[in-house]
């Protein structure tokens, strides 16, 4: 710092300038602090004037800093409070008039308006004054604010709002974990284990995630129920409570079967009409009594299972003795266990991390290599929807900017019209700054009116969003404009006033003030306010491509994915679900022929041409994964095993989905598996002969497959790949095993002649002819189960697709609005032209180069901005890179085309320009 | 008819200080006064407070100075005790005066 003239910081200075009165009154102020902070930074003995000591001491930089950090500590003392005062009492100052010597009355304090107040109500009435400004610029900024509304109040509803649990950010989800399944469940006995072996949980419960659907016999016949088994004390981890009766107690878990039950409270509603004398009354599910002893609120969600809120309408406490809970092998259970108190995840994690290996050790054939992973319960729920969000919402992000560049645009224009009513108030001694802030009130306000829009646009969007995506992210139905949307609104108003405002206030009251006087305002504009216009016009352009080719790669994935060969067919294919009332028929060979008979009755209904079974349909969950290898190259260890998918389906399963076989045969019938047996028949897949079986003939080798103990399985047949997890995904080693005719449930695909749908009457009416307790559900065609995994992409192209389109419309009338304007202030140069002579194409052309030009160059800007961005979505494109010159160049030809269209009117309009007229209105 | 004119302590402090420096009553100056004869630290911000109401009740004007180079070429608003201000002054130095009658001994035992 120079010591001749030390000054004091210069933001501090700005600060309190902007706080104190105008004038010589607030200049006097500023002076008196200057010369303080002069005072302190140099010694009495370095001043040449007599002047205040204030007890400068120390060194030349001590001082300086200790002189600084007393001049900031004016800006609230001196500053706020000013600017406190100047609000209150505006008149106040009003009368400290800075002229010298005039005698002062007593100031009148009886209005209660603020310099504010009066800037609010001349914005309103010059704005009433411009409707066509007015309505352009708020249904635009609508747009854009409406725009981030929506986007806060998905985000805020589906990640930010915490789980319906007390301490919710205590609940801790657990994951067993090896190479190959880092999520997977883990047995009983590991959650014994865990149990007993750590110290940071208060109470660990356990699930099993996989749906039950049984069936509850009633007085009016048979219904299919969906019931889950969870640890008695898994009510108690969550922290709820029942609305009547009890929850589970610990000695239910060894009652040996059921026993007792809890309900949801939609089933209490839809089947007891919320009737609180069902606690204690008896259940009859599969044959099983079972007694009801509790009703969970309306409000509760229990988080197990694959998605949240996992729908069910009853659950039972898990059994002990019962063979899902026994053995080491049996992985039937996700764990949620309740952080105690002051114990952090990670310590957690530790501790499991322990017991975790001890248990590796202990078990190294079935649990070598394996390990546990702990994630919040919030985490293993929302985690995909977080991200998911936030490359959306950085996507849709781009409209408001553009909507804020549009209405700068239209400011500016707005700004030059009133050059001389600017003038004119900074003549008559109006400070730049507080003209500045009058402007900027008139944005305010428009900005306000334009959120109001955008909240109704949001709220409109949000049902739109709901009606048309309900399974896209979790909690979607939940959605709505709350107080933190509604802060979030208003926020992202306040921000962009500034945004479009501010370029265009400073500009308007840029002048030589005689100058614009003696003009006469209008004309005013100059070559800088063009340039100005010009910029927002390329920033608009440059955004509206980046949202287009975002657009545009999702429609082309989904395309792509539509396009897809999933290996197998769906025309004409009617799938549906069938349960057998197990407590009827209870042995295996009674099941044997009760499916039998569905099957012969099934083949007789006219229209049908093949009857399939399988246990698990296509374009569904994936399903259990068993371990699995080849005889002769068996794992080395645990840890290296590798799981592939079963199935168990019947040949009429290939046929009916036209699913071709490779080499070998179909299974046969009779060719039951049986567990008990160490011994069987199976169908692989290719993907399955590739990984186990490479560069060899697979048929007649032998796959183990483990179980409690290993089952050999002859390799009879392979069929083709299939998708099954639906187009995007890659085929996965699957084997087949005979129709389980053990089974409860099966689901049954239908080839039929014709409209499967025709069928769906009559296939459950030959069903109900062989037992008028087999319960129907899930009826659906294949081709309707394919076009719902198409869901997500299509959603995701829609979505975009409109904000993009929205974004087109704004840039295109920008562009022609910056022409428009220019066309209007060269009016006087065109007319000369033409008036010498030039053509009418000249002067098109002229205006349509200086438009297209603009274009290219924001089209240009926007291909690299968006060749950044593309990136962080590759992981949902499909089929196409990130940087797909198709794509880029196809949108960039249409943004271009659209632009040239917005670029005519102008041109033809300045082409045809009557010489004559403008000169007259000169 | 004016209405009674009331100063508070730190007013007529403020009041008293002015007419001592005269004629370089300014912002800075005023609070050094204050400090040095009445032994009394204000601060700029809390100075400038009083100043706005002593000036609002009439009892002082104001004219601003030339701009001074060493204080970023700023004014100087140096300030004057109008009649008025003379009076309200005496008449609080009479009411203090009737009001310490007889404590002499009370305010002398420190």
């Amino acid at each position: 710092m120079s010591k001749g003239n030390p000054t004091p910081p210069r933001l501090a200075s700005v600060l309190l300038g902007f706080c104190v009165p105008p004038g010589s009154l607030g200049d006097s102020l500023l002076g008196d602090l200057h010369e303080a902070y002069l005072n302190r930074v140099t010694p009495a003995s370095d001043r040449g004037e007599s002047g205040v000591d204030e007890g400068a001491s120390g060194s030349g930089a001590e001082a300086a800093w200790r002189a600084a950090l007393w001049y900031w500590g004016q800006v609230p003392r001196v500053g706020v409070r000013y600017l406190f005062r100047r609000v209150v009492h505006k008149n106040l100052y009003r009368s400290l008039d800075p002229n010298p010597g005039r005698p002062l009355g007593k100031p009148t304090r009886n209005h209660a308006m603020t310099d504010f107040g009066r800037d609010l109500r001349y914005s309103a009435r010059s704005l009433r004054r411009s409707p066509g400004f007015l309505a352009a610029s708020v249904l635009v900024l609508g747009i854009g604010i409406g725009a981030v509304s929506l986007m806060f109040s998905t985000f805020n509803t589906v990640v930010l709002q915490p789980l319906p649990f007390p301490e919710p950010d205590r609940l801790v989800w657990v994951w067993g974990s090896t190479e190959s399944m880092p999520r997977n469940t883990i047995s009983y006995s590991d959650v014994v284990d865990y149990r007993d072996g750590t110290d940071a949980f208060e109470s660990i419960g356990a699930s099993m995630p996989f749906l039950r659907t049984r069936v509850l016999m009633g007085d009016d016949g048979a219904e299919q129920v969906r019931t889950y088994f969870v640890s008695a004390n898994l009510f108690d981890v969550l922290g709820a409570s029942p609305q009547v009766g009890r929850l589970f107690l610990p000695e239910d878990e060894e009652r040996g079967q059921d026993g007792v039950a809890i309900l949801s409270h939609a089933f209490w509603q839809l089947r007891y009409g919320e009737d609180p004398g069902v606690i204690g009354t008896t259940i009859i599910l599969d044959g099983v009594p079972a007694e009801v002893v509790g009703v969970m609120p309306a409000d509760f969600v229990m988080p197990v299972g694959w998605v949240y809120p996992t729908t069910a309408d009853m659950w039972f406490p898990l059994q002990r003795s019962a063979g899902y809970a026994l053995g080491r092998s049996n992985n039937n259970f996700a764990v949620l266990g309740r952080l105690r108190d002051g114990v952090s995840l990670g310590q957690a994690q530790a501790q499991m991390d322990v017991v975790a290996s001890g248990i590796a050790e202990s078990y190294p054939e079935v649990k070598g290599g394996s390990w546990v992973t702990l994630m919040t319960l919030h985490e293993r729920f929302f985690g995909p929807a977080r991200t998911t969000l936030l490359i959306l919402a950085g996507i849709i992000s781009l409209v408001p900017l553009i909507a804020c560049a549009n209405v700068a645009s239209l400011f500016m224009a707005r700004a030059v019209t009133r050059r001389s009513e600017m003038a004119s108030r900074l003549a008559l001694g109006a400070s730049r700054a507080r003209v500045i802030r009058h402007l900027l009130t008139e944005g305010f306000v428009v900005a306000l009116t334009g959120g109001a829009v955008g909240l109704v646009l949001a709220y409109l969007g949000g049902e739109a969003l709901r009606s048309f995506a309900p399974g896209m992210l979790p909690r979607l139905g939940a959605i709505a404009i709350d107080g933190r949307v509604l802060a979030a609104t208003l926020a992202a108003a306040f921000v962009m006033v500034p945004l479009f405002g501010l370029a265009p206030a400073i500009r308007g009251t840029d002048m030589k003030i005689a100058e614009t006087l003696k003009a006469g305002g209008e004309r005013g504009g100059g070559k800088r306010d063009s340039s100005f216009r010009s910029l927002l016009v390329v920033a608009q352009v440059s955004l509206s491509l980046m949202l287009m080719v975002a657009s545009g790669l999702f429609v082309r994935s989904f395309l792509n994915l539509q396009s897809v060969d999933s290996g197998f067919r769906t025309e004409s294919v009617l799938s549906l679900n069938a349960l057998l009332p197990t407590f009827k028929y209870e042995a295996r060979d009674e099941r044997e022929q009760v499916w039998g008979e569905v099957d012969r009755r099934l083949r007789m209904v006219p229209g049908v041409r093949t009857v399939g079974f399988v246990d698990r349909l296509p374009l569904g969950a994936a399903g259990p994964r068993l371990f699995v290898w080849a005889a002769e190259r068996p794992p080395a260890s645990a840890a290296e095993r590798v799981p592939a998918t079963r199935r168990f389906a019947s040949k009429g399963y290939f046929d009916a989905l036209g699913i071709p076989l490779l080499a070998g045969r179909h299974l046969e019938e009779q060719e039951r598996f049986q567990a008990s047996e160490a011994r069987g028949v199976v169908v692989i897949n290719e993907a399955l002969a590739r990984q186990f079986f490479p560069g060899e003939d697979p048929l007649g080798k032998t796959l183990v497959l483990e179980l409690d103990r290993p089952v050999d399985l002859e390799v009879v047949g392979v069929s083709a790949d299939i998708l099954e997890t639906g187009p995007g995904s890659d085929p996965v080693s699957t084997f087949y095993l005979p129709a389980r005719w053990g089974y409860d449930m099966l689901s049954v695909l239908l080839k039929t002649e014709g409209d499967p749908l025709d069928m769906a009457g009559a296939a459950r009416e030959a069903i109900r002819e062989v037992d008028d307790d087999i319960t129907v559900s899930a009826v659906q065609t294949m081709q309707a189960r394919l076009d719902n995994t198409l869901f997500q992409p299509r959603f995701r192209s829609a979505f975009v697709g409109i904000f993009s389109l929205v974004a087109l419309i704004l840039s295109s009338i920008g562009i022609y609005g910056v022409l428009a304007y220019f066309v209007r202030q060269h009016s006087h140069e065109i007319s000369v032209r033409l008036a010498l002579g030039s053509g009418v194409g000249g002067i098109a052309r002229m205006v349509l180069i200086r438009g297209m030009t603009l274009v290219g160059v924001g089209i240009l800007m926007g291909v690299s901005g968006a060749l950044a961005g593309a990136r962080l979505m590759q992981s949902w494109l499909f089929g196409i890179g990130a940087a797909d010159p198709v794509t880029f160049v196809g949108v960039s030809l249409f943004l271009a085309t659209v632009a040239l269209l917005a670029c005519i009117v102008p041109a033809l309009r300045a082409a045809h320009l009557d010489p004559a007229e403008v000169m007259r209105a000169e | 008819m004016r209405k009674e004119t009331y100063l508070g302590e730190l007013e007529q402090m403020v009041l008293m200080a002015i007419l001592q420096l005269k004629e370089e009553a300014y912002g800075l100056n005023i609070v050094r006064e204050l400090g040095d004869r009445g032994g009394r630290k204000v601060s700029p911000g809390a100075l400038y407070a009083t100043l706005d109401r002593l000036e609002g009740k009439g009892v002082v004007t104001s004219r601003f100075g030339d701009p001074v180079p060493g204080r970023g070429g700023k004014p100087r608003r140096y300030l004057t005790v109008t009649p008025e201000g003379i009076t309200a002054l005496k008449k609080a130095r009479l009411a203090w005066h009737r009001l310490v009658e007889g404590l002499d001994e009370i305010l002398e035992q420190q």
